[in-house]
């Protein structure tokens, strides 16, 4: 089909690559800038690791090192494990949090732009991982803190891949919340059970058998476990080695089905309707 | 020069059919209203225009680019202002709602700020700009949910309900708005409910049922083509007096309330007969010219009378 009519008919859009980029920073600038209008959403982000720091506080005193070791093979106190779960937990669920922005998204009118439905998807999931690594800072912050933990620069490169991971689960959550609508709640819901299967409080090797397959599904899990061993030099399920080729599989995998499912979701959506009315 | 296009479109939800077999065109600078009642297909439409949907069959296109194919082309003409104003984000600013906005159009920085700065001075929201939407009134959200569908200059402005929430001073701004808009070769799509505005402010309008144009045209040739030029207001007349004389009213009558409603060519004849039957002195009679609620009620009618 030929493109007709003339220039004059353009109104003052831009298109390519540098308008992209800016369409997509826009939606992390204004995501977060919508996030940290409320004084208490800035207030919670401190709050929430002060809760966990309290909580596995009184909780350490309850377990011993050696009970605690059973499970993990190494010596740590309840605190340091379940700051560090927090912290990764923090990231992994941000990729849930996509679901429900995305969810509020269709009424909002930006899939009505130029700007592609990628784009506006990318930008709100790498704006919810930016709000997830702000908190996750706060508890690592914490962490070095109330512990004598030392810097691991392995640490960052498995919390580096770990958020390709995320992103990529953000894209598919997203493109499945954009399919199905009014699912951001129950995505939300798996957050919360995820913060259990993946090891964030809770060892993988002290879960019952049978829930173990669907932690060794979730990228969280891995990401989890190889920090803990680089920062507190506990045991990992797999060899370190393995468990990294796992983190870089997973996380290319998910980018791909991610980008994939949008891709076809953004065809199925404009076949259905973004709106129920009619 | 037509603008909107619509050829034999068809849209299916499933088994419903929402638009059936719509052919239609809407010329630059045209203010174009499509009335109809709920779940008559109206937003089906705008949700087309604006690339929302896709049809089941048949073809939209908007500055000879077509809807489907030259989609993202076609988002970059038309500006969308529908009618639920939590589409804006409340935490932002007015200011910060249309700069995102400006954005994901991809307009550059300059222009941006430019654009946002006329597009608040057209919809009378200077002086709020740079106040959180969440403190706006819902006439100024309606009023920056066009400011915002305006932002990148649009050929083509999609309009949803867009006075359900205005004052009547701001409806009669909004009029106003929409009345420059299309002067400067704008063209102006609108879905409305509100008969009595939309046949102020729209050139040319449609009457949409069922997914289907019942009568399209100027709002001036469709009243022209009533059987009856003038409607007479029975008020006030207490109802037993009224169902007393319903028989001998010699023209097509209806009670709405406590009023009696009267389909007239000739109003000198009706008043006389008013006169003639005592009403006058009961209640009150006023004659005016018909207009497109008439037309409206009137097409509607008679589709039910057809069965339709």
């Amino acid at each position: 089909m030929s493109i007709p009519q003339s220039q004059s008919a353009m109104p003052d859009t831009q298109y390519g690559i540098g308008a992209m980029t800016k369409s997509l920073l826009s939606v992390i600038r204004y995501s977060l800038r919508v996030y940290y209008r409320y004084p208490a959403n800035i207030l919670m982000t401190i709050a929430i690791p002060l809760v966990f720091v309290i909580v596995g506080s009184v909780f350490s005193k309850l377990t011993s090192e050696e009970q605690f070791a059973e499970f993990t093979g190494g010596g740590t106190s309840l605190l340091v494990y379940l700051l560090v779960g927090l912290a990764v937990w923090l990231l992994s669920n941000a990729s849930n949090g996509v679901a429900g922005a995305v969810e509020t998204e269709i009424s909002w009118g930006k899939l009505r732009t130029p700007t592609p439905a990628i784009v506006v998807i990318s930008g709100m999931a790498l704006a919810s991982i930016l709000h997830g690594l702000v908190i996750s800072v706060v508890v690592v912050t914490l962490l070095f803190l109330v512990t004598r933990l030392t810097f691991s620069f392995q640490a960052v490169i498995c919390v580096c891949l770990g958020l390709a991971a995320f992103y990529g689960v953000g894209l598919i959550l997203a493109s499945l919340a954009l399919r199905f609508r009014r699912i951001g709640g129950l995505i939300t819901s798996l957050g919360f059970v995820e913060q259990f299967f993946c090891g964030a409080f809770i060892p993988v090797r002290a879960l019952p058998i049978f829930i173990r397959p669907f932690s060794y599904i979730l990228p969280s899990t891995w990401v989890l476990d190889s920090i803990r061993a680089t920062l507190l030099g506990l045991d990992t399920i797999l060899d370190p080695r393995v468990e990294m080729y796992l983190i870089v599989a997973m996380a290319a995998a998910a980018n791909i089905t991610g980008f994939l499912l949008l891709r076809a979701t953004e065809r199925r959506i404009s076949i259905l309707g973004l709106s129920e009315d009619y | 020069m037509a603008v909107v296009e619509v050829e034999r479109l068809t849209r299916k939800y499933g088994t419903l059919v929402a638009l059936n077999n719509i052919t239609m065109s809407i010329s630059e600078g045209e203010v174009f209203g499509l009335l109809g009642p709920n779940g008559a297909g109206k937003t089906t439409m705008v949700n087309i225009l604006a690339t929302q949907l896709t049809p089941t069959s048949g073809t939209a296109s908007v500055c000879g680019f077509d809807c489907v194919a030259h989609a993202r082309m076609v988002r970059s003409l038309v500006g969308v202002a529908p009618a639920n104003t939590r589409s804006l984000y409340w935490r932002l600013t007015g200011e910060e709602n249309l700069l995102h906005y400006a954005d994901l159009y991809g307009l550059s920085a300059s222009r941006a700020k430019a654009r946002v700065r006329e597009c608040l001075e057209l919809l009378g929201l200077s002086e709020v700009g740079k106040r959180l939407v969440s403190t706006y009134s819902h006439g100024m959200r309606a009023r920056l949910l066009l400011a915002r569908a305006l932002i990148h200059r649009p050929r083509v402005l999609l309009l949803d309900e867009p006075w359900s929430a205005l004052d009547p001073e701001g409806r009669q701004e909004l009029i106003n708005t929409l009345t420059e808009i299309a002067s400067d070769d704008r063209t102006v799509f609108v879905c409305s409910h509100d008969l009595a505005l939309v046949e102020r402010v729209c050139t040319r309008v449609a009457i949409i049922n069922a997914g289907e144009i019942i009568c399209e045209g100027k709002p001036s040739e469709l009243i022209s083509r009533l059987p009856f030029q003038y409607v007479a207001e029975l008020r006030q007349v207490p109802r037993p007096i009224v169902e007393k004389i319903a028989a001998s009213i010699p023209w097509k009558w209806e009670m709405i309330g406590n009023e009696v409603k009267i389909e007239v060519s000739d109003p000198k004849v009706v008043f006389a007969w008013a006169e003639d039957s005592g009403l006058l002195s009961q209640g009150s009679l006023s004659i005016r010219r018909s207009s497109l609620e008439d037309v409206y009620f009137f097409e509607m009618q008679k589709r039910a009378r057809e069965g339709i």
